[in-house]
């Protein structure tokens, strides 16, 4: 009986954490999209199986529960005005929240915002084929 | 070198030495030598794993995960929170940080020996000068040379040139640098000279071992003398590692308080007076190309303001840390990404007065309490108006603070100016890092005030010694790599010679 419960409980928590690692990537991407005209991929596709292995194995715990209620936070508080989750704005409204979260008077949220781009960055700095094009372009 | 990888010791196990040593950074490797030289047995036990410079990575993240510890995300409690660096590696902090060489300047020693006379003939200058020079021999600890420098620090000396603050190419432990920018990573080419590839190796040919991947837990003592340590491998082993001289902590200025605390030695300030150097850095943007990751990863540096406790570097780094750097997100962000060949970022460390706390927590992680002071962040601020001032002399186009209510961007001098009396008071505006941590465990002649005596050794317990920097009485301003080699020698040429 117990072993069927916590078996259920590990499929439970595999699958909320697939689903956080969705989110994860949605978000990335949303705060460091892909520039088309120097051919840098999103964030959000640079962070890929490879990239949150090596997070899970080394980031210490406030960096991941960070990460998470990151996640949440900023997908979520878009609901309150717009009645929809951060991913289904329009990307004009997306840039506004953002912007609006990044200089936001309150602290947590601009600190929130930071984890996320430090670690959309890092996503991307670990993409070869971005590394490439981003320290050769000239503007 | 004489290797045992605490990953594959899955079982309980006892190894003795005559002497053993907490931690692989500069400390625990120049304490390892002396001692080895002189012929003692001597165990190192570094938690981090071993890398060589064929192992290290380009990207920054992947060069976090493998050598900082917590990934570069270890943070301070407190109001503003704050990353501080450490390395987690053989080798220790040496291992990532920037190669810079600095001597013990000679008023921080002067003020230590002012607040406690029994410190000048515990740590005579004479003997720390020369230690130095035989350590600025061995390690070819040199200025930049121009020829690798690159760019980024030669627009950093005409920034500073323009603005009359003296400058100079940075002294760093580094023999024929390619100027591939990749210091903070690992040098790849094998030319900076850590610990892992000096001081250690020459331990080892006098007969020293190297435990890595193994934590120790704590200090095996009988409340009178130290017997040694236990230890577990990352394998899952037990292990209790006896000295039968002494037990040198080396694990660094937040590590070593725990490894007291967590052994019952609470007597004195231990964990106490905990100070650094935060840093906050200014990105510049210029017309032509920079390629912050090329060249001397830090090649020069402003030492003008050094007594008044400002000292500006360059700060090269690897485009996944530069590009938090870039200004915005989303769209915005997206699209400063064409300005990265373009961006200088140059930072100024800046010597505060704050002073915290380091303790374990329930589960034995090490928690930091730290807040900046008030002065602290009016010299912050001044150092981000030079820095910005500098910029803008050396050519920048705009310069990008990143403070939060300061402004958007700089691209007059004037405003630039005004930053140093106008910008932010509140820490949490800026986004800071703390580096060069010191004073856990401080050195004294008088136990109420001060963790170990003049000879190293912990008050309360005898054989247990302390050799990093939580022995230094206060921050030196300065990069203190150099200055813990060589308190660090001297503790182990005493430990050697008693014998």
């Amino acid at each position: 009986m117990i072993q069927r419960w916590s078996l259920r409980l590990n499929r439970h928590k595999s699958a909320s954490g697939a689903e956080v690692r969705t989110a994860a990537c949605r978000l990335l991407s949303l705060v460091l999209p892909a520039n088309q005209e120097l051919g840098s991929p999103s964030a959000g596709s640079a962070a890929n199986a490879a990239f949150w292995h090596t997070f899970d194995r080394s980031a210490p715990l406030l960096l991941r529960a960070g990460l998470t209620i990151a996640v949440f936070w900023l997908t979520w508080l878009p609901f309150l005005r717009h009645g929809r989750p951060l991913h289904r704005l329009d990307p004009a409204q997306q840039t506004a929240f953002l912007q609006g979260m990044a200089q936001s008077r309150f602290y947590v949220h601009r600190q929130l915002t930071l984890v996320v781009k430090l670690l959309a960055s890092l996503a991307l700095g670990t993409d070869a084929g971005a590394r490439q094009v981003l320290m050769q372009r000239r503007p | 070198m004489n290797l045992l990888d605490g990953a594959v010791l899955p079982k309980d196990g006892e190894k003795t030495a005559d002497f053993v040593i907490v931690g692989s950074g500069p400390a625990g490797s120049a304490v390892a030598r002396a001692v080895a030289r002189a012929g003692a047995s001597v165990l190192v036990v570094e938690e981090g794993p071993l890398r060589k410079p064929s192992d290290f990575h380009a990207d920054s993240f992947q060069a976090m995960a493998d050598l900082y510890r917590d990934l570069g995300g270890s943070l301070t409690r407190g109001p503003a929170p704050m990353p501080y660096l450490q390395g987690r590696v053989v080798g220790g902090t040496s291992v990532i940080n920037g190669a810079i060489s600095w001597r013990l300047p000679k008023d921080i020693h002067d003020q230590w020996c002012k607040a406690d006379p029994a410190l000048t003939l515990a740590l005579p200058f004479d003997t720390l000068e020369a230690l130095t020079d035989e350590m600025e021999r061995e390690l070819g600890i040199a200025p930049t040379d121009p020829a690798i420098a690159g760019t980024h620090n030669a627009l950093f000396a005409k920034g500073a040139q323009a603005l009359g603050i003296a400058h100079r190419p940075i002294s760093r432990n580094v023999v024929q640098c390619q100027g591939s920018g990749g210091c903070l990573q690992g040098c790849r080419h094998g030319r900076k000279q850590s610990m892992d590839l000096t001081l250690l190796p020459q331990a080892c040919e006098y007969g020293a071992e190297i435990m890595f991947n193994t934590k120790v837990l704590r200090i095996d003592h009988d409340h009178r003398r130290a017997r040694g340590v236990l230890a577990r491998s990352q394998g899952g082993g037990l292990w209790r590692l006896q000295a039968r001289r002494a037990v040198v902590l080396a694990a660094s200025a937040v590590q070593t308080p725990c490894l007291l605390w967590q052994s019952g030695l609470r007597h004195g300030p231990v964990g106490e007076g905990f100070q650094g150097h935060p840093g906050a850095s200014a990105a510049g943007f210029f017309r032509e190309p920079v390629h912050l990751w090329q060249g001397a990863t830090q090649g020069h540096e402003g030492i003008g303001l050094r007594q008044e406790g400002l000292k500006f570097e360059v700060l090269g780094m690897d485009i996944g840390v530069a590009m938090t750097r870039l200004p915005g997100v989303g769209q915005e962000l997206s699209r400063h990404l064409a300005l990265l060949p373009h961006m200088a970022e140059w930072g100024c460390a800046v010597k505060a007065q704050a002073r915290g706390t380091v303790r374990p927590s329930l589960l034995g992680r090490p928690v930091v309490r730290y807040q900046l002071t008030d002065a602290d962040m009016a010299k912050t601020r001044k150092g981000l108006s030079i820095l910005a001032q500098m910029l803008l002399a050396a050519g920048a186009e705009r310069v990008h603070l990143g403070v939060h209510g300061g402004p958007t961007e700089i691209t007059d001098p004037r405003q630039a100016q005004a930053f140093a009396s106008e910008g932010p008071r509140d820490p949490r505006a800026y986004a800071m890092v703390l580096t060069h941590l010191f004073g856990t465990a401080a050195m004294g002649s008088d136990p109420a005030r001060s963790v170990v005596g003049p000879d190293f050794g912990v008050h309360q317990l005898a054989q247990l010694y302390v050799a990093d920097s939580s022995v230094f009485p206060s921050n030196t301003g300065v990069n203190p790599q150099t200055s813990i080699l060589a308190l660090a020698s001297l503790c182990g040429q005493r430990l050697a010679a008693a014998g």
